[in-house]
């Protein structure tokens, strides 16, 4: 399956500047993650542009067991359906390039799924493409329990409130 | 599979309107992955399972953020149709993946296509790994090499054990007259004459051994020369599909009683499809590598297959083909280069216990990408066993005898039951053996 669900991300330009769109592309194994996801956040960290384009499983242990650190940007923790709403925006972006980390959480804050992928967000730029995978909290976050809505499009229409 | 969602956003830079890239343009150029599946033929049943674990690896590795500073695992798939006759064909495949800029091939599931493959591989040195072929030919061809020049590894171990496993439930079902049925290529001819060894060093008589050809509408002609031959027990080498459709020929012909031994090639979903009336093998047992134990590393393996992608549980060898991804995915990392050679000597560097290392699960390859940039030594331990490459690129691992039962017969198990998918009934690990146990 993949469907294409549009939703946007603003970020304010400086002066002078007009908006640059840039898309993320952020991608669940399977509807179902989507339907268990109450809240996400996008975090993009600063990298060294020559030693840092590995960072990604290091930033992901980082976020996993000890928090999300510092990063350069990151969004609120906000119901899922409000990312694709197009109702959650950032400040700027540097140029150079950047590793977004987007963490997915269940309706009890857990961390049921991440991913993270290094990219350079420039004009014309190819979209960010972002990975989810199940975190080992997965299974115990969602095991037993029943879904409650039968689309991402119901879920967003009903509010985020089902699952 | 792969639910996408898009997040468009409105970029800024603080001091530049039109932003420019900074790096080279290749600089997350995909690293590409040669899969060799059956899509189609007598594999066809198995092989979109297996393909499925592959993809899993890929994800998961993505979603880390890939191979060698940022760069995207791409899957290049190309369907073998089972197509085990046809050396002309399987050398294009591997030419085709070539053309297309692998750096490392997983597959092939049937040997003879493995071989067929590597034999153009090998000499350019891409490194190659299958999950489920296990012809003692693929030994003989590393072993013929110099060691510099191998690049076939695989995460099963090879049928030179298995034949003893065979030998060992023939002594188990109390078998006095013992026919061998099985395919006349690199997987079913050498196997064969092992089983035939085995049963002989173990004193069991052996009535008549018949090669058959995969991919007959039917083969009431063998089962015609076995039937003459009144065996009591029929070890049977085959594929899904050849076997399936010999057990409804042994049936058609009025048959009789008899007990069937299969080997892990049968151990599959396809095969109890392709006979259609389950109440047919109420008495078919089989030998096998044992896979799927319950381990933390497999069910870490089957927690993730199961959350993302169908929910089904993995078929059988689905994780002897996550764990043959994995490993080359690592391998690359730990190399740092998609240079063959390279990429094949960190085979053995991510997969055995030089130092000590720290363990990695299947399922967590993130962890593993994480502690091989660190320069860390790993010891990957699979989904399907520990997967330890030997010198010639062969896997321990201990062995079960299996037994089928149909969805209408309630049998106690004392082993590992293994559902399958749609109600088809369940395989039962009737008896557990070790590699030492097999080797002895």
């Amino acid at each position: 399956m993949s469907r294409g669900l549009g939703a946007a991300l603003a970020l304010v330009l400086v002066a002078g500047c007009a908006p640059t769109p840039v898309e993320v592309d952020v991608r669940f194994p399977r509807e179902e993650n989507f339907l268990f996801t109450s809240f996400g956040q996008l975090l993009v960290f600063t990298i060294d542009p020559e030693e840092g384009l590995g960072d990604c499983p290091a930033l992901l242990e980082q976020v996993e067991s000890s928090g999300i650190g510092m990063p350069a940007l990151q969004t609120d923790r906000v119901p899922i359906c409000e990312f694709r709403a197009g109702g959650v925006s950032f400040d700027d972006v540097p140029p150079g390039p950047h590793a977004y980390v987007m963490l997915a959480f269940d309706d009890s804050d857990n961390l049921i799924l991440d991913g993270c992928t290094v990219a350079e967000a420039y004009v014309d730029a190819p979209p960010v493409q972002v990975q989810l995978f199940p975190t080992s909290d997965y299974v115990t976050s969602t095991m037993g329990r029943t879904l409650t809505c039968s689309s991402a499009e119901d879920k967003c229409a009903a509010g985020g409130g089902c699952r | 599979m792969n639910f996408r969602w898009t997040i468009t956003l409105a970029a800024t830079l603080a001091c530049a309107c039109g932003p420019e890239a900074t790096l080279p343009e290749d600089t997350f150029e995909p690293i590409r992955i040669g899969l060799v599946v059956s899509r189609s033929g007598a594999l066809g049943g198995d092989g979109p399972g297996w393909e499925e674990a592959s993809r899993l690896a890929a994800l998961e590795v993505n979603a880390a953020g890939g191979l060698l500073g940022g760069r995207p695992v791409e899957l290049v798939v190309v369907d073998d149709e089972t197509n085990t006759g046809d050396t002309e064909f399987q050398a294009q495949l591997a030419d085709e993946l070539m053309r297309e800029g692998v750096v490392g091939v997983v597959g092939a599931a049937a040997s003879s296509i493995s071989l067929g493959v590597t034999a153009v591989l090998t000499p350019a040195r891409v490194p190659q790994i299958s999950c489920c072929s296990t012809s003692d030919r693929i030994t003989a061809f590393n072993e013929a090499l110099e060691p510099d020049a191998r690049f076939f590894f695989r995460t099963i171990a090879p049928d030179s054990l298995q034949s003893r496993v065979v030998a060992i439930a023939a002594e188990d079902q109390a078998c006095a007259n013992v026919a061998i049925l099985h395919l006349d290529d690199d997987y079913g001819q050498p196997f064969g004459d092992a089983i035939a060894a085995a049963l002989t060093q173990r004193g069991v008589p052996i009535a008549i051994q018949v090669p058959f050809t995969e991919g007959q509408p039917s083969y009431t002609a063998e089962v015609g020369m076995v039937m003459a031959a009144m065996p009591d027990c029929i070890s049977l080498v085959a594929f899904p599909r050849s076997a399936g459709v010999i057990i409804r020929d042994w049936d058609g012909a009025g048959g009789g009683d008899v007990t069937w031994i299969g080997t892990d090639g049968i151990r599959a979903p396809a095969f109890v499809n392709e006979v259609g009336n389950p109440d047919l093998l109420s008495n078919v047992f089989g030998t096998s590598p044992v896979t799927d134990a319950l381990t933390p590393e497999y069910n870490s393996y089957r927690d993730r297959f199961q959350a993302s992608l169908s929910g089904e549980a993995p078929i059988p060898f689905s994780s002897n083909q996550y764990d043959a991804t994995a490993l080359l995915l690592l391998a690359i990392e730990r190399a740092g280069t998609t240079d063959g050679a390279a990429v094949r000597d960190a085979l053995y560097e991510v997969s055995t216990r030089d130092t000590e290392p720290d363990f990695q699960r299947a399922g967590e390859l993130a962890d593993a990408l994480h502690e091989i940039g660190l320069g860390r030594d790993i010891d990957y331990q699979g989904a399907s066993g520990n997967v330890d490459f030997d010198e010639v690129g062969n896997v321990v691992s201990p062995y079960e005898i299996w037994r089928y039962d149909p969805p209408s017969v309630s049998r106690m198990c004392r082993g590992v039951v293994t559902a399958l998918p749609e109600g088809l009934g369940s395989f039962c690990r009737d008896r557990t053996l070790t590699s030492d146990e097999v080797g002895s």
